[in-house]
């Protein structure tokens, strides 16, 4: 047997508590901390266990709540945008959360006020319509909840539609409508289109023979 | 006394203080504040990590202040333990840096003696004594002539019970290296007591 076999079955031996030197080592008398010693120490665990400072986890409750509010306010920021630039053309009106009646009605009124003033092109109103809403109706549309923001902008999506087909037609392409319309002997039609025609293009001096063709009196 | 009372009483592989828990629970359970869980695990601990220092440093005043500085350290550290780690290697791991710290602050010489394993031990023969006692002190004898390294992992085996590993652990080195300086130090106690006889 080699000698590093015999140290291997030596360490062997010892590893396995049947060593002489074990037997030996327990022999010795023990050697014990004092009863000062001891006090010290359990006095020291019970301090520092009343410390306040780093181990103190009392700002994780505040702080768990002030993330998750910034968090959830973060999401809010990141939603809403997307639904106000789909609606851009969005009317400020409907920002106020008022009913559609009353945002027809409104609507109405901006038309008349126009018509008095009788000189703001069609591509005036388009502009001021397209203009961006004010600061404080974007604050109030941010406000807004969900389900109501979408009622919202179905609401305003109807009217505006109406609302686009009169303005947005050009002059000639109207006239010839009207024109259409009287080839078709609906007087009545032609008529009512010609009013609309005339709210949107106030400056429009009609010929005689149009005139004549829808029983206008002069 | 029986080799398996000291057993129980030196390693504390079993509580004797009534207590089921273990010392990784009682660890955790002071982590979060209860002081009584650190007094049982002190309890426990305290007669082996103060003969592991006091052999090791051979200096009452000094193992007291290592043993203290090695319990400060662990309770002011108590928030990183996990309850993953063994205590005992956890704890001894402390003292085991304490002690370098101690040996570095004494003299280079003592880290030199520390990391050299392999020393002549012929100059340190026994003298021709047969009794019990002469025997058992010149185990002692021999014990204390051992370089630091050597006595060190035999100290964590008999006081800790714990394996190569976690000596390998404490001590931040390799089981290769444990187990090396584990066999030489037997060799050593075991040649010099058979020399005695």
């Amino acid at each position: 047997m080699t000698d590093q076999h015999k140290e291997n079955d030596v360490l062997n031996e010892y590893l396995d508590d049947n060593s002489r030197l074990s037997k030996e080592y327990q022999k010795q008398e023990q050697h014990q901390p004092s009863a000062e010693m001891d006090e010290l120490i359990i006095s020291t665990a019970r301090n520092e266990t009343k410390k306040p400072g780093r181990n103190n986890k009392t700002w994780l409750i505040p702080t768990a709540i002030a993330a998750t509010l910034v968090l959830s306010f973060s999401l809010v920021q990141l939603q809403k945008p997307a639904v106000f630039y789909q609606e851009k053309e969005m009317d400020v009106a409907v920002l106020d959360d008022k009913p559609e009646k009353q945002l027809l009605e409104k609507k109405k009124e901006h038309r008349v006020k126009q018509d008095m003033q009788a000189s703001s092109p069609v591509e005036e109103q388009i502009a001021a319509r397209e203009a961006p809403a004010p600061a404080t109706a974007i604050a109030g549309f941010m406000m807004e909840s969900e389900p109501k923001l979408a009622k919202n902008a179905e609401t305003t999506r109807l009217a505006r539609t109406a609302d686009k087909e009169e303005a947005l037609l050009p002059e000639s392409k109207w006239l010839e409508k009207i024109n259409q319309l009287l080839k078709e002997k609906k007087l009545a039609e032609a008529k009512q289109e010609y009013e609309r025609f005339i709210k949107a293009y106030p400056k429009f001096i009609p010929d005689t023979e149009l005139k004549q063709r829808l029983n206008l009196e002069e | 006394m029986s080799l398996s009372k000291h057993s129980v009483i030196r390693y504390a592989v079993i509580p004797m203080d009534g207590d089921n828990r273990t010392d990784e629970q009682l660890m955790s359970i002071y982590r979060d504040g209860d002081t009584q869980a650190f007094e049982l695990l002190y309890q426990r601990h305290r007669v082996s990590l103060y003969n592991y220092l006091m052999r090791q440093c051979s200096d009452k005043a000094i193992a007291d202040e290592l043993f203290q500085d090695s319990w400060t350290s662990l309770i002011r550290a108590r928030q990183t333990y996990t309850e993953s780690a063994k205590f005992s290697t956890y704890l001894f791991r402390i003292a085991h840096n304490k002690l370098i710290d101690y040996y570095r602050r004494k003299s280079k010489a003592a880290i030199d003696s520390y990391e050299d394993d392999i020393q002549d031990i012929s100059s340190h023969s026994p003298e021709d004594t047969v009794s019990a006692q002469q025997q058992h002190n010149k185990f002692i004898q021999l014990l204390e002539q051992l370089p630091e390294a050597q006595r060190e992992v035999f100290l964590l085996k008999e006081e800790t019970g714990l394996g190569l590993e976690d000596i390998a652990r404490i001590t931040q080195s390799n089981v290769e290296a444990v187990k090396s300086r584990l066999r030489y130090a037997i060799k050593r106690l075991k040649t010099g007591m058979e020399d005695l006889s």
